[in-house]
């Protein structure tokens, strides 16, 4: 394990009743870097996702942060300790404001100097708020769903799809704005299907394939890699 | 006429209050608390066997028997539900789980109490009748209704201007988002479950008199009557249960004015309606999928 790696996941394992989603995923993310993971639908992506941010326990395996065994840790409790995620479909406060989604959060932080105004500014939602969440279109709702994550200033930030039905321009925007954090600090695991938004927010990806990892490395060089084109490309 | 929708806000206030909890309950919980009505029958008792007992004033009797049921209510969930949760299917065991609580309280209150209806047959809200616009109106349905009032705008204050109402609508939203948020969802459903059954404690208490007595085998209809009110309102929404309560009470007692051999039926009526017409219920936004 390198001694500068935030998150460490060893040998994790996910089953469903019959069904193993995960068979022993092993990956690290140093601090301040930005792990890109990809894969076809069903590969395991999201629920690595959801066993980090402690949605799931893993059958197996352990999740480290900053050396320290946080597997199993309930969601609030990865939360207080720096772990964040935005989710692939957001489900805002509906009935609370802009602001008050961003607030909840705030007011839950055990860690943030953060203020709600400034994470709203920088994701460009000053002027919504005081809009209802609900009433926002899908572009405003994952901007939200990344400053309700921001406002807990969270270590280690997990981006589900951020990108996905977002236009050429929004991408552009929410990449920009995804940069600026890692300059921050923040480290990212960021879960993809659009490789060209992932070649501008990552350092390296990793390629899972049916619940494992099948590649880790640059963007440019899992494109020729035999077994990630076997899997995206059918052989 | 008047009258009859007069006393029809004055009890669809009362029947707000009944439904309020369970509606805060299915709210965070997604679950219905098929055992809410049990929780009204035990206030109900309390305030009976207090009043018998000590001569303790009911409005005292809604507070005490508001603090303990809340009480019991945090140790219940912790209990219950958790281990509820993890199960494949949370929605369909709570049911049964529930249902099976509904039929243990009972059982235990027949045991307790007996199968004869008990009340309180002293005017301990006075004699005189009180006024509204020119029709006169028992002073305990006048009392209930203010007290309901009271009750519904503490659970609005609670919800809408303190730091953990903000947190209980974030888990309604989303408990997802809220436990990624820093938000111990357990912490706050276990709250709001047991403000839940101390509402319906609290509504109970008023029972004997809105309802006219009480017997081991009430908690059943009253789940029933609850379960209108809020579907009418609004599933998973506490506030459109005021509206669900008021167009119930309204509903009902021109029912009970005009056709009152039909009143009995009216619950069931107006949720095959609801169901059938706007399944969101009247003043619902879209918080169920089935």
């Amino acid at each position: 394990m390198s001694s500068d790696a935030l998150l460490v996941v060893e040998g994790v394992e996910k089953s469903f009743g019959g069904f193993q989603a995960l068979r022993g995923v092993n990956l690290q993310v140093p601090k301040g870097g930005a792990l890109g993971l990809v894969g076809p639908n069903g590969s395991g992506k999201t629920t690595l996702i959801n066993i980090i941010s402690g949605i799931y326990a893993p059958t197996a395996g352990k999740v480290r942060l900053g050396g320290q065994d946080v597997t199993g840790r309930l969601p609030h409790q990865l939360s207080h300790l720096g772990v964040n995620r935005t989710f692939q479909v957001p489900k805002p406060f509906g009935s609370l404001t802009v602001r008050q989604n961003v607030d909840v959060a705030l007011g839950h932080s055990r860690r943030s100097q953060r203020k709600t105004d400034d994470i709203l500014g920088f994701l460009d939602l000053g002027q919504l708020a005081d809009r209802e969440a609900s009433s926002l279109n899908t572009a405003q709702q994952k901007l939200l769903d990344l400053g309700r994550a921001l406002a807990t200033d969270p270590q280690l930030l997990l981006v589900d799809e951020l990108g996905a039905g977002l236009s050429p321009g929004d991408l552009d925007l929410v990449a920009e704005k995804l940069n600026a954090l890692r300059k921050e600090g923040i480290t990212m695991l960021v879960v993809e299907h659009l490789l060209g938004f992932l070649a501008k927010v990552t350092d390296d990806v990793v390629v899972m394939n049916a619940g494992a990892e099948i590649f880790f490395g640059k963007l440019e060089a899992a494109a020729k890699d035999p077994k990630v084109v076997e899997v995206f490309l059918g052989g | 006429m008047l009258y009859a929708l007069i006393a029809g806000v004055l009890f669809g206030l009362y029947y707000a209050l009944i439904g309020l909890g369970l509606n805060l309950t299915f709210g965070v919980l997604r679950m219905v608390n098929l055992a809410h009505g049990d929780f009204v029958m035990i206030g109900g008792f309390a305030a009976v066997t207090a009043f018998s007992a000590w001569h303790l004033h009911p409005l005292w009797s809604l507070v005490l028997a508001a603090v303990l049921i809340f009480a019991v209510g945090i140790g219940l969930y912790y209990v219950l539900v958790p281990r509820i949760a993890t199960t494949k299917d949370p929605e369909m065991i709570s049911l049964v789980l529930f249902f099976g609580l509904s039929q243990v309280i009972e059982a235990l209150a027949v045991m307790q109490f007996g199968n004869n209806t008990q009340s309180i047959y002293e005017p301990v809200f006075g004699k005189a009748p009180i006024n509204i616009l020119g029709q006169p109106f028992p002073a305990v349905w006048v009392v209930s209704g203010l007290v309901s009032l009271l009750a519904l705008l503490l659970v609005y204050l609670y919800l809408y201007r303190t730091r953990i109402g903000y947190s209980t609508r974030a888990v309604m939203a989303s408990r997802e988002e809220a436990e990624v948020s820093g938000i111990s969802v357990h912490k706050v459903s276990a709250i709001a479950f047991a403000i839940g059954l101390g509402l319906a404690a609290a509504a109970g208490a008023l029972a004997p008199f809105m309802l006219g007595g009480i017997t081991p085998d009430l908690g059943v209809g009253l789940t029933v009557t609850a379960f209108a009110v809020i579907v009418l309102g609004s599933l998973g929404n506490p506030l459109g249960t005021v509206a669900g309560g008021l167009i119930y009470g309204i509903a009902l007692m021109l029912m009970q004015t005009y056709l009152p051999s039909w009143s009995a039926l009216l619950p069931y009526l107006l949720l095959l309606l609801v169901l059938l017409i706007k399944p969101s219920g009247l003043f619902g936004r879209q918080v169920r999928s089935a």
